[in-house]
């Protein structure tokens, strides 16, 4: 959000407000954003905020999720990141990302949540097009296998990729065991995912970064 | 063999052995130091995920050091503010507060800013390397910085991939780039104005040389 008045006018006149008012509670405090009606809405900001009614209804790529809550955090945001493409970057931000639980962010510190999914499309995201430096070292990590499919785990089991059909579902955890859960427990979010225990294949080439997305 | 003819070999052979010894060590140092890094940058020491705040967005190498690299961000961008709060990186297991950081603006004002550290062990193809965390927050009045989100709902890029991009700008033409690597470091972070922002998981590397302006 960019304010339209100088800084260094607003902030000595939002402290005279906040202690005038006698409370410092900011506009969106966490539990606010821990109730499942935020968790709906995602984020209150009009039309273009990515709803779980848009979730379901998605239909550019199958996407995955662990329904409204998992291991007792709560879904508390969807992001929805489309941003158009960059020269010189083959991957473009396109992805569907649920937000499990909350954290307390202040001033300059941001603060990671407890769990997140992210799905992205495997002609936008996939194993081979990471690369640790520009000579091509990879960046670290571990193949292994998971509800069926190949799947990578990096950062030390803190992040898991599990790659099937014509998508790549990224778990961003607070530790491993409550990563595998969360991998076990993905379920379908809209009509394209499936639900099977055994999740489908990647479909030929997704791995190896030979997907071409449809314009 | 006199005594003391077999004491002088065997003390040129002990000289002889730990100077093969010290040489080899070197080498094994040498060859086993590659690029290495956490993807984050973060609140506090040892690397764990609670304490990560930022992705790691650009790198820098030849002869990075944090006050070169410092240097040419100053000079080829303008940001000469170095307020901001203390993060930290980590490298080979060795995590520590990063050397410096610049901004375009104020503390209380919307600006660009990057925090930079060294990384531990030097690379024998990139040379000394540092690493940066270039975005761009928002000044919000009731908490303070903020990176912007992007995302569907702004049809912009993330204020991660704006610093990168703001350092790309400035650095082209003059500095070597050594391209964009995917590190895939794309979790988002919730920022203190609700909003969550991420990197889109590219990393710039950026050739720093060995003088400064």
């Amino acid at each position: 959000m960019r304010s339209l008045w100088p800084p260094v006018v607003l902030a000595p006149l939002a402290a005279l407000m906040l202690a005038a008012c006698g409370t410092a509670t900011p506009v969106m405090s966490t539990a606010d954003s821990q109730d499942d009606r935020s968790a709906t809405e995602s984020r209150s900001e009009g039309p273009a905020a990515f709803t779980r009614a848009d979730a379901h209804a998605f239909s550019a790529f199958p996407l995955y999720w662990l329904g409204g809550s998992f291991d007792r955090l709560p879904l508390t945001a969807i992001t929805r990141r489309n941003d158009a493409a960059i020269a010189g970057q083959d991957v473009r931000a396109d992805y569907v990302g649920f937000v499990y639980g909350d954290c307390v962010a202040t001033d300059e510190t941001g603060c990671p949540p407890p769990l997140e999914v992210q799905v992205w499309p495997a002609c936008q995201r996939a194993l081979a097009d990471y690369a640790l430096t520009p000579t091509g070292d990879p960046v670290p990590h571990r193949m292994t296998r998971v509800r069926g499919v190949p799947a990578a785990s990096f950062e030390q089991g803190l992040r898991l990729e599990l790659y099937t059909e014509d998508v790549t579902v990224v778990i961003f955890g607070l530790v491993k065991q409550s990563v595998l859960r969360a991998a076990a427990a993905l379920h379908a979010a809209n009509g394209l995912a499936s639900d099977r225990a055994t999740l489908p294949q990647p479909v030929r080439g997704a791995m190896r970064g030979h997907l071409r997305c449809a314009t | 063999m006199s005594v003391r003819a077999a004491s002088r070999r065997s003390i040129g052979c002990a000289i002889v052995g730990a100077t093969l010894a010290i040489l080899a060590g070197v080498r094994a140092g040498g060859a086993s130091a590659h690029f290495q890094t956490y993807p984050y940058t973060l609140t506090a020491c040892p690397a764990s995920y609670e304490h990560q705040v930022d992705p790691v967005t650009d790198v820098f190498y030849g002869a990075a050091t944090g006050a070169r690299v410092l240097n040419h961000i100053r000079f080829h961008t303008g940001w000469t503010d170095a307020g901001g709060s203390t993060q930290y990186f980590s490298s080979e297991g060795v995590c520590g507060a990063m050397y410096g950081q610049l901004a375009s603006g104020s503390v209380l004002q919307s600006r660009f800013h990057i925090r930079i550290r060294r990384t531990y062990d030097d690379d024998p193809v990139w040379g000394i390397t540092a690493r940066g965390d270039a975005h761009h927050e928002d000044f919000v009045w009731y908490c303070g910085h903020a990176v912007d989100k992007g995302g569907l709902s702004t049809g912009l890029a993330s204020g991660f991939d704006q610093g990168r991009r703001a350092l790309y700008d400035a650095f082209s033409g003059t500095h070597t780039y050594g391209g964009a690597t995917y590190w895939g470091n794309t979790r988002e972070f919730k920022q203190c104005d609700g909003d969550y922002a991420g990197s889109n998981g590219y990393v710039d590397w950026w050739r720093i040389p060995s003088w400064s302006h």
